[in-house]
C-alpha cells in the first residue's frame, strides 16, 4: 500500500514536470518573438507579392523583382522544403506521383516531407499544421473536400506558406471566391472529367451497349460528382438505360465484387458496366466478378475510370472497352508551379487555374502502352531537363498549361521512345 | 516478475514514454518541436481524441468497449446540420444532445437487448456512417462559420473543462467509483445494493456526451460535414487509451490519466516524426513498433493469468 502511494507520488511529480515544461515552452518569451517573426514574414511576403505585381504591370521589368526574389529565397533558408500531403502509395497513380515528385525534387534540389494516408479534411489540417511546424516553405495537397481548400489555405496564409492543389475542382462559389483571394494560393489544376465520362459512355454505345449498371463515386466529392453526372448525362444522350446504381466502396474490393456479382445476377439483360473509379481494387474486383459470372466473355462491356491491375487482360478478353486515367501530370505540374513560386518566381499575378484532359484508352494496343508507360512508378516521362526548365524566372502560366495540353498517348509514346 | 513490481512498471511506463518522447523530439528537431505554434498544434490535434477518450474511460472502467465513436460523431454532425443548419450555437447543442441519445441507445441495446456492448457500438457505428454518407451524397453540408472556432483557446477551454469534469466525476463521485466496482465484479456490486444497469447507462451517456463534444471540435476543424467525418475516431481513442496503459478489463485499475497520457504520446509521436522528416514509408512502421513496445510493457495482463 505504501509502495503504491510512493509510485503515485512519482507519477504525479512526473506529470507536473511534463505540464510545467509545456507551460514554460508555451508561455516563454521566445515564442512571442517567433509569433512576431511569423507576422513579420507574412507581411514581408504579402508586400513582396503586391510589389512584384505592381512592378510587372508598370513594366519596370528587371531590377526590382530580382532583388525581391532574392529576399524571398533568403527568407526561406538555404534549401527549399515542400510539404506533400498525399493519399498514399495505394494504387498506380499514388505510387507514380510519389516516385515522380521525389525524382523532380532531386532534379531541382528541393527537400520533400511526405504525409501519407489522409482521407479527411481534419487529417489534412493536422498534416498541414505539422508540415508548417517542420519548416516547409510550400504545401501541396489534393483537397479531400472542397472546404479543405479553405481550411488549409487559411493555415498557410497565417504561416506565410505558399500552397497548391491538383485533381479537385471547387464548385462552391463562396469557397472559390474566398480561396482565390488568398495571397499564398499559387495554383490549382483539375481534370475535365465530365466530358471524358460522356466520351466513355459514347464508346459503350458504339459497342452496342443499351443497358448498364453503374458503380458510382462518392457524390460528396466534387470530382466523383462530376463523373457521376457525366455518366448519367452520357447515358441519356446516347440512349442507354441505367438499370441500377450502387456507390463504390473505395478500398473494400470484396464489397465491390459482391455488388457487381449482384448486378450480374439481378439484371440478366445488363450488357454494360460503368465504374466511376477502379482504384482501391474496384477495377480488379469488377473484372473478377465478370469472369466468374458465367456470362460469355465480352458479353458485358465495361468502361472504367483509372487504370487497374489486370486492365490489359480485361481489354484482351473483351470485357473492357474504355478506360480513362493518367492524372499524374497535373500533380507534377502543380508541384512544379509551387516550387517555382517558393523560389520567388512569379509565373502569374493571380492564382493559376489550369485543366488537364485525362487519357482515354479504347483499344488493347493503347492499353498496352498505357499499362507499360503511364502510372508506372519506374517510368519517368518527363526528363530532368524539362522539369528544371519549368522552374525559373521566365516561366509563365502558359508554359505549365502547354505541358498539360501536350498530355496524350502520342506524347507518352514519344517520351517512351516508341515512335 | 513479481506482481507488485509488474504493476509499478505498468504504471510508470506510459508516463516515462511521454517524457522520453517529449525529451527526444525536443533535442532532435532543432528547436522546431518546442516552438509555441507547434505546442499549440499538438494540443489542438489531440483535443478531439482526448475529449472522446475521457468519456470512453467510463465505459471501459465497467469492462466494456465502445466502437461506435466515429459513426456516432458523423451521425451527430449530420443530424445537427439538418436541424440547425449554419446556426453554430444550436449546432453544437444538438451535437451534444445527439451524442447523449446515441449513448443511451447503445446502453439500451446492451442492457435490455442483452447485446454485447461492443456489438451494439459496431451497429451504431455502421448506422451512423451509413446515414452520414447517404445524407452527404444528397447535399453539401459546409459550415464555414464553424471554422472561426478552430482556435487554440476554444479548443483548450473545451478540453480542460471536459478533462477536469471527467477527472472529478470519475475519481470523486459515486458514478466513477461505481464504474470501477462493476468492472471489478459486477455480481458483487449488484449484491451490495448498487444498481449496475443504472450506472452502466450513465457511463454510456457520458461517453455519448463526450463524443458529441468531440463532434463539435471535429466540425470546427473540418468546417464541413461529409460522409467520412469522424473517420477512425474509435481506433484513435482505443489506441490512445491502450498506449496510456488503461486496464482493458476495467475495474479499480482504470485511471483517467490513461486518456491524457496516451493521447499526448499518440499525437506527439505523429508530430515529431514529421518534424524529423522521416521517410513516409517508415513512419507507420516506427509508430507500430513504439505502440507495441509501450502497450506490451504497460497493459494489464491480469486477465491472461490463467492462460498457459
Amino acid at each position: 500500500m505504501k509502495k503504491h502511494k510512493y509510485v503515485s507520488k512519482i507519477i504525479a511529480l512526473m506529470m507536473v514536470m511534463v505540464l510545467a515544461m509545456f507551460t514554460l515552452v508555451a508561455c516563454g518569451s521566445s515564442s512571442e518573438s517567433s509569433e512576431a517573426e511569423i507576422e513579420a514574414e507574412k507581411e514581408t511576403a504579402e508586400e513582396v507579392v503586391e510589389e512584384e505585381t505592381e512592378v510587372e504591370e508598370a513594366e519596370a521589368q528587371e531590377e526590382e523583382p530580382q532583388e525581391q526574389e532574392e529576399e524571398v529565397v533568403e527568407a526561406s533558408g538555404d534549401g527549399i522544403t515542400i510539404g506533400m500531403i498525399w493519399y498514399g502509395n495505394v494504387d498506380p497513380m499514388g505510387t507514380t506521383f510519389y516516385s515522380w515528385a521525389n525524382e523532380a525534387a532531386d532534379a531541382l534540389g528541393v527537400d520533400l516531407i511526405w504525409q501519407l494516408g489522409s482521407f479527411t479534411t481534419e487529417e489534412e489540417v493536422t498534416d498541414c499544421e505539422n508540415l508548417i511546424s517542420a519548416g516547409c516553405d510550400g504545401i501541396y495537397f489534393v483537397p479531400m473536400a472542397e472546404v479543405a481548400n479553405l481550411q488549409l489555405g487559411n493555415l498557410c496564409e497565417e504561416a506565410g506558406v505558399y500552397w497548391a492543389t491538383s485533381n479537385r475542382d471547387i464548385v462552391d462559389t463562396d469557397i472559390y471566391e474566398s480561396v482565390m483571394e488568398n495571397p499564398y494560393f499559387v495554383c490549382r489544376i483539375h481534370d475535365e472529367t465530365y466530358e471524358v465520362c460522356k466520351e466513355m459512355v459514347r464508346e459503350l454505345a458504339e459497342n452496342g451497349v443499351t443497358k448498364v449498371c453503374i458503380l458510382s463515386g462518392d457524390p460528396s466529392d466534387p470530382l466523383m460528382a462530376d463523373r457521376n453526372s457525366g455518366f448519367s448525362d452520357g447515358c441519356e444522350e446516347y440512349g442507354i438505360e441505367i438499370l441500377a446504381t450502387t456507390q463504390g466502396s473505395y478500398g473494400d474490393s470484396n464489397t465491390d465484387l459482391n455488388n457487381i456479382a449482384n448486378f450480374c445476377t439481378l439484371y440478366p439483360d445488363m450488357d454494360g458496366l460503368l465504374l466511376a473509379s477502379s482504384n482501391g481494387g474496384a477495377g480488379a474486383a469488377a473484372y473478377q466478378a465478370l469472369e466468374t459470372s458465367g456470362r460469355e466473355k465480352g458479353s458485358i462491356k465495361m468502361a472504367v475510370f483509372d487504370n487497374f491491375d489486370g486492365s490489359q487482360d480485361a481489354f484482351d478478353d473483351g470485357w473492357l472497352v474504355a478506360s480513362c486515367g493518367g492524372y499524374t501530370t497535373e500533380c507534377l505540374v502543380s508541384f512544379l508551379a509551387l516550387v517555382n513560386r517558393v523560389e520567388g518566381n512569379i509565373a502569374s499575378d493571380s492564382v493559376m487555374e489550369m485543366t488537364l484532359s485525362p487519357l482515354m484508352i479504347s483499344s488493347p494496343e493503347d492499353m498496352e502502352v498505357f499499362s507499360a508507360y503511364v502510372d508506372n512508378p519506374d517510368i519517368y516521362l518527363y526528363s530532368d531537363e524539362l522539369i528544371q526548365s519549368l522552374v525559373g524566372p521566365d516561366v509563365t502560366e502558359g508554359d505549365y498549361q502547354a505541358v498539360l495540353d501536350e498530355w496524350s498517348l502520342d506524347f507518352v509514346k514519344e517520351a517512351a521512345g516508341l515512335d | 516478475m513479481h506482481r507488485s513490481v509488474r504493476d509499478t512498471v505498468r504504471t510508470i511506463v506510459p508516463v516515462l514514454g511521454l517524457i522520453i518522447v517529449f525529451v527526444l523530439f525536443s533535442l532532435t528537431t532543432g528547436g522546431k518541436f518546442l516552438t509555441l505554434n507547434n505546442m499549440k498544434n499538438m494540443l489542438m490535434q489531440s483535443s478531439i481524441t482526448m475529449v472522446a477518450a475521457v468519456g470512453t474511460t467510463f465505459v471501459m472502467a465497467h469492462n466494456n468497449l465502445d466502437f461506435s465513436l466515429g459513426g456516432v460523431c458523423a451521425l451527430c454532425c449530420v443530424v445537427a446540420y439538418l436541424i440547425a443548419g449554419t446556426n453554430i450555437a444550436l449546432f453544437f447543442l444538438i451535437c451534444i444532445a445527439m451524442g447523449i441519445l446515441c449513448g443511451l441507445f447503445s446502453s439500451f441495446l446492451h442492457i435490455w437487448g442483452q447485446i454485447p456492448a461492443f456489438m451494439a457500438g459496431l451497429c451504431l457505428m455502421f448506422a451512423g456512417r451509413g446515414i452520414a454518407q447517404s445524407t452527404a451524397s444528397r447535399r453539401s453540408m459546409v459550415l464555414t462559420n464553424a471554422a472561426r472556432f478552430n482556435t487554440f483557446w476554444f479548443f483548450m477551454i473545451v478540453l480542460v473543462a471536459v478533462v477536469v469534469a471527467g477527472f472529478i466525476v470519475f475519481n470523486f463521485t459515486k458514478i466513477g467509483k461505481a464504474q470501477k466496482l462493476i468492472g471489478t465484479n459486477p455480481k458483487a456490486t449488484q449484491l451490495s445494493g448498487i444498481n449496475v444497469n443504472r450506472y452502466k447507462v450513465i457511463a454510456f451517456a457520458i461517453s455519448g456526451a463526450t463524443v458529441g463534444i468531440a463532434s463539435c471540435l471535429t466540425v470546427a476543424r473540418g468546417a464541413s460535414v461529409v460522409g467520412n467525418t469522424g473517420l477512425n475516431l474509435e481506433t484513435n481513442v482505443l489506441l490512445a487509451l491502450s498506449i496510456g496503459g488503461i486496464a482493458v478489463t476495467g475495474g479499480s485499475a482504470t485511471r483517467m490519466r490513461s486518456a491524457i497520457i496516451g493521447t499526448l504520446i499518440f499525437y506527439m509521436l505523429n508530430n515529431g516524426l514529421t518534424l524529423w522528416g522521416l521517410n513516409a514509408d517508415y513512419v507507420d512502421i516506427v509508430k507500430a513498433v513504439f505502440f507495441l513496445v509501450t502497450v506490451s510493457i504497460s497493459i494489464d495482463r491480469s486477465q491472461y493469468d490463467t492462460i498457459a
